[in-house]
């Protein structure tokens, strides 16, 4: 049996990282022992598989791939910030973290008590069993029937999306969103973190006044490309209730209050109150002219938005907003970066 | 760093951007050929390497010029590869599996009937035992025996100390033997008997 000590010499020996007196040791110890010997050949033999591996290529189309992304990201390469040191004197330091966990504390208490209050709100609306789809699943009948009866169970729903690249993710529902008539805006904090490419942001894409067979086809749609796809843009969809705390996020972030937010909690009788325009009865009479409806929008916004200022997208979303209609929904996607 | 290289950087950062794709086609393929012995799947690697590339993009600005260009990229690319491979190891994949090698070898190699095919047994073979290595085991192993690496430059790619470079390459060495080791007495084992079943079969 080989020490460890021999043993760390034969793999050095493999390296050729040794000193002539390792190595005059190393010639020794495999003159006399047939298992020194046994385990260099091993050992070299490994290096030989690994170096003996053909050389992959990634393909001709990857420098423009890279180009056309710095170009539909807007990327640039950004200078470094100037940081400025100073000498901040010891009881200073002591003072400013002494505040940071008062204002944690409080921050704590502020936000505990808060998702207390929002729990109950939640729990009368909280019936979708949540369920996971990868969307190359989405093509099939039972998932799609599945996923239709779950959306169909809520007004405020929250799907959670895995996506390896989130700002084309965000150019896709875009794109998609618009087939069905609805104009995404992207506020300016969250372009400025795509742009930036910053992985660990979380961005919410919230919609409204979307029924759940829009919802359905905007996901079937992207499930359809994701089967034909080779890269895979979008893996998977998680369908839940709108949490109490995706509520708090959100409305935060928009700057609104909550109460005014979430507008899917009037009363059950306006909810349901469908004005069916139904056909006179009686020949001659026209039917009355069915009013186009109001131009949707949604808005796409990043985690780190620092609160502020509504920026201008978010101005205009909040002004486009309408009351909730007849069999529509909320809708808030979480787009989270897996790679 | 290379003339070249310092003459695209600085087109690059006046503004010419097809001077970053030269760049690009210059280095993709060596990038790539590791970070995909690092994934074991071609998918990921063309991302991991694409993003390693948009990155350099940005930080263009930071490099200083006091290393190879392609050193500085290799950084970023292989630093992001074992995050990912990491990640992979530590969360149960639902959808689809490691090891999705399946570009087809390159046809070019041999025209020897079979070869083609012993050669990408044995790399499955090889790949199979690199996936049962710590990322970080996995990683000198490539850098050193498929890319040739020095220990400084692995020192520099993995910011650790060189001597962390040694005892990781020594250990990784081992543990690959043992795994082939242990591949080689499972294949010329004879097959286990089957137990003998219950009349009626069954366990219940």
């Amino acid at each position: 049996m080989l020490s460890e000590q021999e043993l760390e010499l034969l793999t050095a020996f493999v390296d050729g990282d040794m000193s002539r007196r390792q190595r005059k040791a190393v010639l020794r110890l495999l003159h006399r022992s047939s298992e020194a010997r046994a385990v260099l050949r091993d050992l070299q033999e490994n290096v030989h598989r690994l170096m003996e591996l053909p050389k992959r290529k990634v393909g001709e189309d990857l420098a423009p791939a890279v180009l056309q992304t710095i170009e539909v990201r807007g990327l640039k390469p950004t200078p470094p910030q100037l940081v400025l040191r100073r000498r901040v004197p010891i009881w200073a330091r002591y003072a400013v973290a002494a505040s940071i966990l008062l204002l944690g504390a409080g921050l704590a208490y502020y936000l505990i008590s808060r998702s207390g209050d929002n729990g109950e709100l939640v729990a009368k609306g909280d019936k979708i069993k949540s369920q996971s789809f990868a969307f190359q699943e989405l093509a099939k009948a039972d998932k799609r029937d599945l996923l239709a009866r779950e959306l169909r169970k809520e007004r405020a729903v929250h799907l959670d999306l895995k996506v390896r690249d989130n700002a084309s993710a965000v150019q896709r529902l875009r794109d998609v969103f618009g087939e069905k008539g609805v104009d995404v805006l992207v506020d300016e904090q969250a372009k400025s973190s795509l742009a930036k490419l910053e992985r660990k942001v979380q961005y919410f894409v919230y919609a409204e006044n979307l029924s759940p067979e829009e919802v359905q086809a905007i996901l079937h749609k992207l499930g359809a490309e994701e089967a034909e796809s080779q890269w895979h843009n979008f893996q998977s969809v998680a369908v839940a209730s709108l949490s109490a705390e995706h509520k708090t996020n959100i409305s935060s972030l928009l700057g609104v209050k909550e109460a005014d937010f979430f507008m899917g909690r009037v009363e059950e009788s306006n909810l349901f109150d469908q004005t069916v325009i139904e056909a006179p009865k009686g020949k001659g009479k026209k039917a009355p002219a069915i009013q186009a409806a109001p131009q949707r929008l949604a808005v796409v916004l990043a985690s780190t938005g620092e609160g502020g200022a509504p920026s201008q997208e978010v101005r205009q979303f909040l002004a486009s907003r309408q009351q909730l209609r007849p069999g529509t929904m909320q809708v808030l996607l979480v787009l989270n970066q897996t790679v | 760093m290379s003339a070249d290289d310092n003459r695209l950087i600085a087109e690059c950062l006046a503004g010419r951007n097809a001077a970053f794709g030269e760049l690009v086609s210059r280095y993709q393929d060596r990038l790539y050929n590791t970070v995909v012995r690092l994934l074991d799947n071609a998918e990921d690697a063309k991302d991991v390497v694409q993003e390693a590339f948009l990155n350099a993009y940005q930080s263009l600005h930071s490099f200083k010029g006091d290393s190879l260009f392609f050193t500085w990229l290799y950084r970023i690319a292989v630093n992001t590869a074992i995050s990912q491979k990491r990640r992979q190891k530590s969360v149960l994949r639902l959808h689809g599996g490691e090891g999705q090698m399946v570009e087809p070898p390159d046809p070019s190699q041999s025209s020897q009937p079979g070869y083609a095919l012993e050669m990408a047994e044995e790399e499955r073979r090889v790949h199979e035992a690199l996936n049962r290595l710590s990322p970080e085991h996995r990683a000198v192993l490539i850098m050193k025996d498929l890319e040739g690496l020095k220990y400084e430059e692995m020192a520099e790619t993995l910011d650790v100390p060189i001597g962390t470079i040694r005892s990781r390459l020594h250990r990784a060495r081992l543990e690959l033997r043992d795994i082939f080791l242990q591949n080689t007495s499972e294949q010329h084992e004879p097959p286990h008997p089957q137990p003998l079943s219950p009349k009626g079969g069954g366990e219940d």
